[in-house]
């Protein structure tokens, strides 16, 4: 390819160039003006009589919406019983590259899952939306998949979501949870004062 | 006033000539940016004028550095992503991939096929992207604002496609260790074949509008002019190398992934200049749509990803529900992937240039070191002797077309 | 003895096994049940290799002894295929627990899965159900289907706790680690048995569910439990602990310490004395370092020298607080000195001693040194001002008499609520510094917990604050300082520097006790680690003046 040749007489009278665009600017023009406004938000996909594709979306009347595949919000998912699937494995903060999420975690007392978060925070300013978290739990309790952004906040710490804020959204069951929720073999302890398995218990679940 | 001084100044009320020469004449000392609202890029050049001429221009960076080799060497292998997003921020598939090409060579891990022909279908929408950002904003620059909106038009188009390809438009963390993180979407070809023509026909109309209009040609002809010689001298690779007429593009030279599979041109200019840069940018929009079409066609059916649990994460189902897939899960994420001990420089063709790069491992789960070659920084560099001699409103325009992405040249 | 491993010559101990000898050259045999301190038990077959004495065969490493020219070969196809068939065997019936198992990151199945095994699983039936969260004892929870049954913690509790309170009961793949009806696992060093669990199966219950195991920084240190001074190692994220694990010390704790040491990170924790500050009762106020020593120094001015002035040490103390303390106290001229502490406590014939402070030998040391004479802190009447350095054992009756009285304070306490001014004392975790145990074994520790809480400082520093104030021309301006000008004065440490003490330790000859504990473990007569006394060297002495003429 040779980009550069010069211009020939036309070219130089302006005019004809100048026309030209006029008239690559004028369909835009009278396609905006004239073309009949389908407010489908995929305009690739837009159609109507005449000329279609007008290729701006009036926001905030029309708002095009997140692709099935994109990472929004998390979420924490619940089980059907309503409780998070989240055990409390820490994988999440641990995958997170901008360390934005914060666990602690307690023990229920009458469950095969044993562990859940008393706490669990994620920090929407600090989290870079990679996703990381979402690949990292082996539990599929945390999901990017709620159509929507973190909103804006006017401080800072609102933009810290804690667990009940982030615990929305369908429930989610998997054959494989079928081995977690069975009824644990407890033999009677040895040490009948023996209260909770671990410090710090909290048992407001 | 001494009395010499007041006869010199009486004799020059008489003589006119002698008026001028007495004005005082300095140099003036600009600085532009590093937000200066025609600055492509948060940078600084501080820009030595003689009336309207650039006598010496200092270019300074730093305004947008974020430490990323050493922030790497304390993140995990896949951890790096997200910093590698943030290197050519408007181009990112092309970075995950080179950076990742790094990994796999120095695991010895092969990606999956199909993964190869994703990567490179991603990276060529990425670089079409890139070059409409810079061709739009060049005709902003000199004033053609309906250009830089069509330009825009079109790479919405595409960062739409990615975001249903990647999750992100722009930060998109894609490509893993042996392949890359999400398949193509149902239906999401037949959406990418819908657009490109759309984008096609909307770098076009850009040809038209600026390619032989005379304002645009005389503003870019013959301005910020390098020679082949003094280009390699500097460093320079990508459409600015070629824009000089030298034949070196990574794709065709050292071709990598699946480009050897591709048939695409690599366009060349002549003279080095704002206007060879320019043309040679849309002309490369072209091939990339070229390859783009032969990666649908060729694409393979498979896996993303490649089997070997010692790199990849194990697939959902074997994590969620037997022991095995839980182990290396939890392995490969508390430690990272062991990537054998070793040393690699990798070089890709980025969207304005050679991506190089350079990494150390010592075995364990996160880089032992990582630089990086971004192609803007050598041409930045250049940039005090593309300006030097033009006026001051040639800046903008040449500083545009040498295309400086500013957290690629500050990593 | 020579023998070959992987075609590698390596010289090893006629007492060696396959595994030991091939860890000398950095070989590693995968094993789950073998573990140096336990009798052999040859339960996991892990550790399967060949060897030039049985071709053709596979031969347990963890039980088979060198001999002079053999041949191990531990990276043949059969010994590889072993391996990965052992794990894929130990992994039929463990659950999908990694998500909640504390012993995750640091878990042997993980790490020999990863090395020897990662290919997905093949079991398509449902796993074996058997008990799980069983409380064993106080300190102690048992899963019994993570158990992979290597016996480990039953050898320990016969072979080296020597309180036989674990079995494994059923058969086959039902066989499970169970407690004797109403014995619940109450030894004092239950708590090892979690440690060397190769897996997830006995867990901390302090620990457990605290925080994972690869967030948490570990760092040399010696417990604070009693005077045996138990290498271990702590372990802490910001400035909070999260446990102690014992540390190689063959000549101290070899690799085990006891429970109730374990527990001792919480006073570094918990009810911490964080902010420097004077007056008690309402008139409490925070002011600030700097504040709070001029109103100690104010205080404590009037009385230099002229008698009256008590200064108590407790044998909490670090060397370097106890020496900074002597220094101050000579400016001062303080008439009596009193060693306080934790009251004593039961005692064995293994670790435990019954002193209950880490280093009431080393201010013994130190106050010789010094040349004072400590006394019992019930004598506290014969003072009307006190100086504390922390604060355990003090008569809280007496305190209240006490017309001045300073505190140098980890913990709030009734003694504390009694000080006219209370400065934050570091804990031994959070320091540089040195102690000495039971027999006279000088012991480095390294700060455990990087940040500082509130105003906490070390003693010494506090110490060498207030001498400053009180117009001292020198003063320790580091540990190191600190341990020196102990070591200028005393015999035993005499050219030591505290960043040059071994990791393992020095024993101070000559304090060498001649009554031991049966099994106490103890350097050998002639260890590389005794270190005989010698006189100070005269020109090295420093600050005599200062120390009231002592010597
Ligand atoms: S999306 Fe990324 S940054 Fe955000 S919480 Fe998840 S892992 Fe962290
Ligand atoms: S990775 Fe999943 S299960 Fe684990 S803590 Fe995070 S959300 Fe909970
Ligand atoms: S014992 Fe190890 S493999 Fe088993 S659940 Fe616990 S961490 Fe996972
Ligand atoms: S509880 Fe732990 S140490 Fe005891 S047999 Fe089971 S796996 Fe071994
Ligand atoms: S270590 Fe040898 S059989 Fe377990």
């Amino acid at each position: 390819m040779k980009p550069t040749t010069d211009l020939d007489f036309g070219e130089r009278f302006y005019l004809r160039e100048a026309v030209k665009g006029m008239g690559v600017i004028a369909r835009h023009f009278w396609k905006n003006l004239l073309g009949f406004r389908d407010p489908n938000a995929e305009i690739m996909q837009r159609k109507g009589p005449g000329v279609n594709m007008v290729s701006t979306m009036n926001y905030p009347e029309e708002r095009k919406a997140y692709p099935p595949g994109y990472r929004g919000m998390h979420r924490l998912v619940p089980r059907i019983d309503g409780k998070p699937r989240c055990v409390a494995c820490y994988m999440c903060a641990t995958a997170c590259p901008a360390q934005c999420i914060y666990i602690e975690a307690g023990e229920y007392d009458d469950q095969a899952i044993e562990k859940y978060p008393v706490r669990f925070e994620i920090d929407e300013l600090r989290c870079i939306v990679c996703g990381f978290c979402v690949e990292a739990c082996p539990k599929d309790a945390i999901r990017m998949d709620t159509g929507t952004h973190a909103p804006a906040v006017l401080s800072r710490p609102l933009a810290v979501f804690d667990k009940e804020a982030l615990l929305q959204g369908p429930a989610v069951e998997h054959p494989s949870d079928l081995m977690t929720y069975r009824v644990p073999l407890r033999t009677p302890s040895a040490d009948p004062t023996a209260g909770p398995t671990s410090r710090g218990d909290v048992k407001d679940h | 006033m001494t009395d010499t001084d007041q006869a010199s100044a009486l004799e020059a009320e008489n003589d006119p000539l002698a008026v001028e020469a007495e004005i005082p004449h300095s140099l003036m000392t600009m600085n532009l940016g590093p937000s200066h609202p025609a600055m492509h890029g948060t940078v600084r050049l501080t820009v030595t004028l003689d009336g309207e001429t650039i006598v010496n221009s200092v270019p300074e960076i730093g305004f947008l550095h974020r430490g990323f080799s050493k922030s790497s060497e304390n993140s995990t292998w896949h951890q790096v992503l997200p910093y590698t997003d943030r290197l050519n921020y408007v181009s990112p598939i092309l970075n995950n991939t080179g950076y990742i090409m790094g990994v796999e060579k120095l695991a010895g891990v092969k990606p999956t096929e199909r993964a190869e022909y994703l990567r490179v279908l991603g990276g060529e929408i990425s670089r079409i992207c890139d070059h409409l950002t810079c061709v739009g904003a060049i005709g902003l620059e000199l004033g053609a604002f309906t250009v830089f909106l069509y330009a825009i038009e079109a790479r919405e188009l595409l960062w739409d496609r990615i975001a249903e390809l990647c999750g992100a438009r722009v930060t998109v963390s894609w490509t893993r260790i042996g392949g890359v993180a999400t398949d193509m979407p149902p239906g999401w070809e037949e959406r990418l074949r819908d657009c490109l023509p759309r984008v096609v026909e909307l770098t076009n109309e850009i040809d038209t509008l600026l390619t032989r209009n005379r304002i645009f040609v005389d503003r870019t002809r013959g301005v910020g002019v390098i020679g082949a010689e003094e280009a390699i001298d500097y460093g320079f690779t990508g459409p600015c190398l070629r824009a000089c007429g030298v034949n070196y593009d990574v794709r065709k030279a050292h071709p990598y992934s699946v480009y050897d599979r591709m048939d695409f041109e690599v366009p060349l200019g002549s003279k080095g200049d704002t206007y060879d840069r320019y043309v040679l940018r849309l002309e490369e929009i072209r091939q990339s749509h070229r390859i783009i079409e032969q990666c649908l066609q060729q694409m393979p059916p498979g896996p993303i990803v490649i089997d070997d649990w010692r790199y990849a994460l194990p697939p959902k189902k074997e994590v969620f529900g037997s022991i095995e897939g839980v182990m290396a899960h939890f392995k490969l994420i508390m430690e990272g992937m062991l990537i054998p001990a070793g040393e690699v420089y990798v070089y890709t063709e980025g969207a304005n240039g050679e991506l190089g790069f350079h990494i150390v491992s010592n075995g364990k789960g996160k880089p032992y070191a990582i630089q990086v070659r971004g192609p803007g920084l050598p041409i930045l560099s250049a940039l005090p002797r593309l300006i030097q001699g033009h006026a001051i409103a040639d800046l903008i325009p040449i500083f545009d077309s040498i295309n400086m992405i500013g957290g690629e040249v500050e990593q | 003895m020579k023998v070959f491993v992987d075609g590698a010559e390596v010289e090893a101990d006629p007492r060696d096994n396959l595994i030991e000898a091939a860890r000398r050259i950095g070989v590693a045999i995968p094993y789950f049940c073998y573990h140096p301190r336990l009798s052999v038990a040859g339960q996991c077959r892990m550790c399967l290799v060949e060897t030039s004495d049985a071709p053709g065969r596979l031969v347990p490493g963890c039980q088979v002894r060198v001999k002079e020219g053999l041949k191990i070969v531990t990276t043949s196809p059969a010994v590889k295929e072993n391996q990965r068939g052992c794990m894929e065997f130990h992994l039929i019936n463990h659950p999908v627990d990694c998500a909640i198992c504390d012993q995750s990151g640091e878990c042997k199945l993980q790490d020999y899965y990863m090395e020897y095994d990662h290919q997905p699983s093949r079991i398509r039936t449902y796993k074996l159900n058997k008990p799980k969260r069983e409380v064993f004892g106080p300190l102690v929870v048992y899963d019994a289907e993570r158990c992979i049954m290597c016996t480990r913690c039953v050898r320990f509790m016969d072979e080296v706790a020597q309180e036989p309170q674990l079995a494994v009961v059923q058969r086959g793949s039902h066989s499970l680690i169970a407690t004797f009806p109403g014995q619940p696992l109450d030894s004092k060093y239950s708590g090892n048995t979690v440690d060397i669990c190769p897996v997830g199966a006995l867990l901390n219950r302090d620990f457990r569910f605290q925080s994972r195991v690869w967030f948490v920084n570990k760092s040399p240190t010696v417990c604070t439990g009693c005077s045996t001074g138990c290498n271990v190692y702590g372990e802490s994220r910001g400035n909070v602990m999260y446990r102690l694990l014992p540390r190689r010390n063959e000549e101290v704790n070899q690799v085990w310490m006891c429970d109730e040491g374990r527990l001792t990170y919480h006073a570094t924790n918990d009810s911490r004395t964080e902010w420097a500050r004077t007056g008690k009762g309402d008139a409490q106020q925070s002011v600030g370092p700097r504040l709070a020593v001029e109103r100690a120094v104010e205080l404590l001015k009037p009385l230099a020298g002229k008698g009256g002035l008590g200064i108590a040490i407790s044998a909490q103390c670090t060397n370097e607080e106890a020496a900074a303390a002597f220094l101050l106290g000579a400016q001062l001229g303080a008439v009596h000195y009193y060693l306080g502490g934790n009251p004593p406590g039961d005692h064995d014939e293994f670790l435990i001693r019954g002193d209950k402070n880490p280093n009431t030998h080393g201010v013994q040391l130190a106050a010789q040194a010094f040349g004072v004479q400590l006394e019992e802190p019930k004598g506290l009447d014969a003072v009307k001002a006190l100086l504390a350095f922390r604060t355990e054992g003090l008569p809280i009756d007496k305190l209240q008499r006490l017309e001045v009285f300073i505190a140098v304070a980890q913990n709030e306490n009734a003694v504390t609520a009694e000080a006219q001014v209370v400065l934050p004392c570091q804990s031994v975790y959070e320091q540089d510094c040195s102690l000495v145990n039971w027999y006279g074994r000088l012991q480095r520790t390294w700060a455990a917990v990087p940040a500082e809480r509130g105003d906490s400082a070390p003693g010494w520093r506090w110490a060498a604050d207030l001498m400053k104030g009180l117009g001292a021309a020198s003063f320790p301006k580091s540990a190191g300082d600190a341990f020196e000008a102990l070591a200028q004065k005393s015999m035993h440490l005499t050219g030591l520097k505290l960043a040059e003490i071994p990791d393992d330790g020095l024993v101070l000859e000559g304090e060498m006790p001649t009554q031991w504990p049966a099994r106490a473990p103890r350097p050998g007569p002639g260890a590389p680690s005794i270190r005989p006394p010698s006189p100070p060297r005269p020109d090295l002495r420093v600050g005599d003046e200062a120390s009231g003429g002592s010597r």
